[in-house]
């Protein structure tokens, strides 16, 4: 990612950019206030946190990072779009469980099961996105129905205890290690912000994300089928977050609907903090993998500090109001 | 006119600067009461000016300019102390909350209270109070969105009468409204006249103001240019005030007479019900054509429906020959017909995309390929850029920090980026300054002789003559006249556009 437009991801900019140096081009980069934060927080928490500033340590945070922040990716492109998706905690959630439904009670093979819970969470993704432009009914109360909805249906499908699933091939896509040392979610969070990012600034569909969140109706006139674009947005944060999902079931051995709770908080956090806009329009995706790396430090320095879980929270509260602040004073000077 | 009744307003040479721009400069103007005063002029005359002026939004330039009302002279330190001071105004946008009902509307911003919560009672009282001077019974308890435009006026005007003005100012109270609405519209300011109350008439349909008006004052680029009884002058006479003896402004390029070039884009028997009632026209490949009208002609809801973006009429668009069912910007992109919209900002740009970007949208969206290509895109942006002399630091700046000129030629280059053959412009020089205006005339010429047809839409009726290669009149729901680009002036436009059925123009 070169991208040093101080707006939005565009390909255009290398022209009168490439003047600069890249020293001043960096500095000109608003993400580069983030990244100093994030050093920051970094070294202070390698001086004041007992065991963070270790090897297993960093690969761990990658670990964490993995489980909310493939969503955060896809979040950040529903968020562009003008949109919100606060359901993905509660689509893992179903997924987790639905899975293990299929696998345990019904039978069905593992790769079928799996197959079959994403498209259900798409489905319900996509149909959020449909009754957005043919009921006008928002994203956000769409998605909150959801947020409700699923997880109750998790819970009783699971009677909210744990189902076991013995499928040890499987557990190593959730807690397996490449060559014994890489998380594979960790993997799987590098290979989803490459295609993202590529899908951003390189594809027709990724450039009319950014056009309909800055004016659906300039979009329209355009040509741009805004309706196509809402829903394929809202089957992408669907997808991840079956996903998400399905490394839970593979870590945990079970599927679980308790599980994800708080994931759609993370999401949008992570990718607020990374200067996407909550108006839309604006976002890049190299900014919410910064986003998503600070958060992950953050609550992995307060794990290592041993504070107190519901302290955390507050934490995570604060958080989100905070980086909607910065994006407020953001948009003021824009 | 019995001119013993007794002066309510009267304004003193009034002048208003904004920066290096005299928007007014020393008019004065009497009223009394009972009298309704039609006030014309085109675009950037001056009426706004004036009033902003009177309705205390606007401050005059100098201490000595005077506004007295009732022989009082009053200082408003804004429109509200106008509005209580006996000055009302209703604007041609409505400020109606469609939510609320017909009576909170009229009383907004005033509920009576009791104990601390809003006295509904007293509310639907005084409501009714001044729904009953309209003449028309409102239901009080309507959510005002329910109501027709026309009902919606009379809530707005209702409003205004609540603190029993002494002046009230109509802004194109009637360009939103069907004929029989117009004709009850009219009876109402009759009768508020005869009450005593005067009013200023904004509006340019020469088939109401004698119906409605005593007398009119015409401004022309900020001054006064006569004040005359309505049945003192023609239509003629009026359309000629209005433009001013100006000569005739020198043609951009050579307007054709291509009624032997192929059909580009044809529209039949379009139309759309209280507004069109059947519009036919045909664009020739390379032509330029105007479309002239008033405000409220249909011009915009016409250019929409041609392109798709509006579904709520009849009638058949053929582009190359070929009816075109279930039109939509999609599919009309696909024909190589592009749209650039009336207003810029809310529906034009996208502010927070670069240049490029922008200039890209149409293009992309028609294209096959999922895939961006940078290369190709840099070759075509740098090419629109320079062909539009678009200025800007670079294809990557926000749109948004670009001038209106520019912005516009950004949003016109969408439409040469996808390569289009027909280009409807909806009042693409609205809001620019007047080099932008000039380039952007020649860019329209230059592409018309590259075989580009364009449907120039206008309230400027002065850039219609220079620009087209015809010109259609909009009046009263069809194409009433066509005049060739040879003999078009912007005075023969305006009188055309302003000209009533029954009356004969030279």
């Amino acid at each position: 990612m070169t991208s040093q437009t101080p707006v939005a991801e565009s390909p255009d900019t290398a022209a009168p950019a490439a003047k600069q140096s890249p020293l001043r081009r960096a500095l000109a980069w608003e993400g580069t206030g983030l990244l100093a934060v994030l050093i920051a927080v970094f070294i202070i928490l390698s001086l004041i946190a007992p065991n963070f500033l270790t090897a297993a340590n960093m690969l761990n945070i990658l670990q964490q990072a993995a489980f909310f922040g493939i969503v955060a990716f896809a979040m950040t492109l529903v968020i562009v779009s003008g949109e919100i998706d606060v359901s993905v905690g509660s689509q893992a959630a179903l997924t987790s469980s639905v899975v293990a439904y299929m696998v345990v009670t019904m039978g069905l093979p593992m790769w079928l099961a799996a197959l079959l819970a994403i498209v259900i969470a798409v489905a319900l993704g996509a149909g959020i996105g449909w009754i957005r432009d043919a009921l006008n009914v928002p994203t956000f109360i769409g998605t909150l129905a959801l947020y409700l909805a699923l997880r109750g249906v998790a819970h009783l499908v699971t009677n909210t205890f744990p189902i076991p699933v013995d499928a040890s091939e499987f557990f190593y896509w959730g807690s397996g290690r490449v060559f014994g040392v890489i998380p594979v979610p960790a993997v799987y969070f590098f290979l989803t912000f490459v295609v993202v990012a590529v899908i951003a600034r390189f594809t027709v569909f990724g450039r009319s994300v950014y056009a309909v969140g800055g004016n659906p109706k300039a979009a329209a006139l355009s040509g741009i089928s805004v309706r196509r674009v809402r829903i394929l947005v809202m089957s992408g944060t669907a997808f991840t977050a079956a996903i998400t999902g399905l490394m839970h079931t593979a870590q945990l051995a079970s599927g679980n609907s308790t599980i994800a709770v708080g994931l759609e908080f993370d999401a949008i956090a992570a990718a607020v903090i990374g200067g996407t806009a909550m108006a839309g329009g604006r976002g890049t995706i190299i900014g919410t993998l910064i986003g998503v790396l600070f958060v992950a430090i953050l609550l992995n320095g307060m794990v290592m500090l041993g504070l107190n879980p519901y302290v955390q929270q507050v934490v995570r509260g604060g958080l989100v109001l905070f980086a909607v602040l910065i994006n407020v004073a953001r948009t003021r000077t824009a | 006119m019995a001119d013993d009744r007794p002066v309510v307003l009267e304004c003193v040479e009034l002048s208003k600067t904004y920066g290096n721009f005299r928007a007014l400069d020393s008019v004065s103007l009497t009223l009394r009461a009972g009298e309704v005063r039609a006030l014309l002029g085109k675009n950037g005359a001056g009426k706004s000016t004036l009033v902003k002026l009177i309705s205390g939004t606007e401050h005059p330039d100098r201490g000595h300019d005077q506004i007295k009302l009732d022989g009082q002279p009053v200082h408003w330190a804004n429109s509200g102390e106008a509005r209580s001071g006996g000055i009302a105004v209703v604007h041609q946008e409505f400020s109606l909350i469609p939510e609320l009902s017909v009576a909170e509307n009229v009383m907004v911003g005033r509920w009576p209270r009791r104990r601390g919560l809003v006295d509904h009672k007293a509310i639907l009282k005084s409501a009714a109070r001044a729904i009953d001077v309209l003449g028309e019974p409102l239901p009080l308890t309507m959510p005002v969105g329910r109501l027709s435009t026309a009902h919606q006026q009379l809530v707005e005007i209702a409003k205004a009468l609540l603190d029993e003005p002494k002046v009230l100012i109509l802004d194109e109270p009637t360009s939103a409204l069907n004929s029989r609405e117009v004709d009850a519209l009219l009876a109402l300011v009759r009768r508020l006249a005869q009450r005593g109350v005067a009013v200023i008439y904004v509006s340019h349909r020469m088939r109401e103001i004698p119906l409605v008006a005593d007398s009119m004052t015409i401004l022309r680029d900020g001054r006064e240019v006569a004040t005359v009884g309505v049945r003192e002058v023609t239509t003629d006479e009026v359309a000629s005030m209005i433009a001013g003896s100006s000569r005739a402004q020198a043609k951009v390029g050579e307007p054709q007479d291509l009624s032997g070039a192929e059909v580009a884009l044809a529209v039949e028997n379009l139309v759309i019900d209280g507004l069109l009632e059947g519009v036919s026209f045909e664009v020739r490949k390379g032509e330029v054509l105007g479309i002239a009208g008033l405000l409220g002609s249909g011009r915009t809801e016409l250019l929409s429906s041609i392109y798709g973006s509006r579904h709520d009429c009849e009638g058949e668009v053929l582009v190359g020959g070929r009816p075109v069912k279930d039109r939509s910007p999609a599919k009309m992109l696909r024909l190589g017909v592009a749209m650039t919209p009336e207003d810029r900002k809310d529906a034009g740009i996208v502010p927070l995309l670069g240049v490029g970007e922008n200039v890209m949208l149409m293009a992309r969206s028609r294209g096959r390929s999922p895939w961006i290509r940078r290369n190709q895109e840099r070759d075509t942006i740098a090419e629109v850029i320079d062909r539009l002399s678009i200025a800007t630091a670079g294809a990557g700046q926000p749109i948004a920090s670009l001038s209106g000129g520019n912005q516009q030629k950004g949003v016109i280059g969408r439409c040469l980026a996808a390569e289009m053959s027909v280009l409807l412009l909806d009042e693409p020089t609205r809001g620019i300054d007047v080099g932008a205006k000039a380039q952007l005339y020649r860019l329209i010429r230059e592409l018309a002789q590259r075989g580009i047809s364009s449907v120039f839409v206008s309230s400027e009726l002065d850039e219609l003559a220079q620009v087209c290669d015809r010109v259609l009149v909009l009046r009263d729901g069809r194409v009433r006249e066509t005049v060739s680009g040879a003999e078009a002036t912007g005075d023969r436009l305006l009188a055309l556009a302003m000209k009533t059925d029954h009356e004969e123009l030279v």
